[in-house]
């Protein structure tokens, strides 16, 4: 039996939202509204991906200045953290170009598929950043390490 | 179009919505798009995620705000306060990680709202926070591609 919706007592949004209650997941409606949202973000992860990607040209431009042209400008530690932001780059640059290719196809074709990937591959952005930033405090924390360890020794 | 003397329209949006709904106006919802249980799901799965990026932000933020406080200090006590344009960018920076520790924190709040609710507005708070995020990532990217070639 269908439940009744009563406007003046808490705990009736999923009634309110259509799914007429029960334990399965239902769909949520997706507003006009929050597609808009979704398309206007569109925008912004086309410039994050633009500057993600001059930034790892520049990044690549720079290690091949420093190796062949300026015959190892570099120090090895500071190598070593340019080639570890390049593949950081790389990776966060193909996880958005994924996010920004799911938002395009979905504002050509608003369906549940579209959306499901736009979310899918939204919610892979926000791990990926996780994991990213946990390796960047982990890999910070190791080169303090070394260091420290060189220092003494020395 | 919104009537201005309209008092729902006039309101915040959760109130607004709970009186279209109220009302029965779901005027707003598109044609039959639902997100399914896999999207569902992947939005919840996030929420652990975006809260981990937020405390960072969070801890990020508290380090820049001891760096203010520390050059501030020792300016004052050695430079006679000759660094002041660095103290001015870490506190410009400062407000930034904060933004964004502040927006990542709303999009993990609301997405834990809507695992409760499973309500329409509640995915219009996540999209909008999630838009917001973006505009302050897009900004900066776009400032920093700006700064690398004058670096250059």
């Amino acid at each position: 039996m269908k439940e009744s919706f009563n406007p003046y007592e808490a705990g009736q949004s999923h009634l309110i939202a259509g799914d007429g209650g029960g334990d399965a997941i239902k769909g949520v409606p997706v507003s006009e509204k929050a597609m808009g949202k979704m398309f206007a973000t569109r925008v912004w992860v086309v410039i994050v991906l633009v500057g993600l990607v001059v930034n790892l040209g520049l990044n690549l431009y720079e290690i091949y200045v420093s190796v062949s042209v300026a015959g190892g400008y570099f120090f090895q530690e500071e190598l070593i953290g340019v080639f570890v932001s390049v593949v950081f780059g790389v990776i966060m640059t193909v996880f958005v170009a994924r996010y920004c290719k799911a938002l395009g196809r979905f504002k050509e074709r608003a369906t549940e598929e579209s959306f499901e990937r736009v979310v899918v591959t939204q919610s892979k952005v926000w791990r990926v950043f996780g994991v990213l930033l946990l390796s960047c405090i982990v890999f910070i924390l190791m080169m303090m390490m070394v260091g420290l360890i060189l220092a003494f020794r020395v | 179009m919104e009537n201005p003397y309209d008092e729902v329209s006039k309101s915040s949006d959760f109130e607004k919505n709970m009186g279209r709904a109220a009302l029965g106006d779901f005027s707003s919802l598109s044609d039959g798009l639902e997100a399914n249980s896999v999207a569902q799901a992947e939005l919840y799965r996030s929420k652990g995620w975006v809260r981990f990026l937020s405390v960072i932000c969070f801890i990020y933020f508290g380090v820049m705000a001891v760096a203010a406080i520390w050059v501030t200090v020792m300016s004052l006590a050695v430079a006679g306060g000759s660094a002041f344009f660095v103290v001015l960018i870490i506190i410009v920076m400062g407000f930034v990680v904060f933004r964004v520790a502040l927006v990542m924190s709303l999009i993990s709040s609301a997405l834990k709202r809507l695992e409760g609710s499973r309500s329409f507005w509640d995915l219009e708070a996540v999209m909008g926070e999630n838009l917001k995020v973006w505009r302050i990532v897009g900004i900066l990217s776009l400032l920093g591609v700006v700064l690398r070639f004058l670096k250059l």
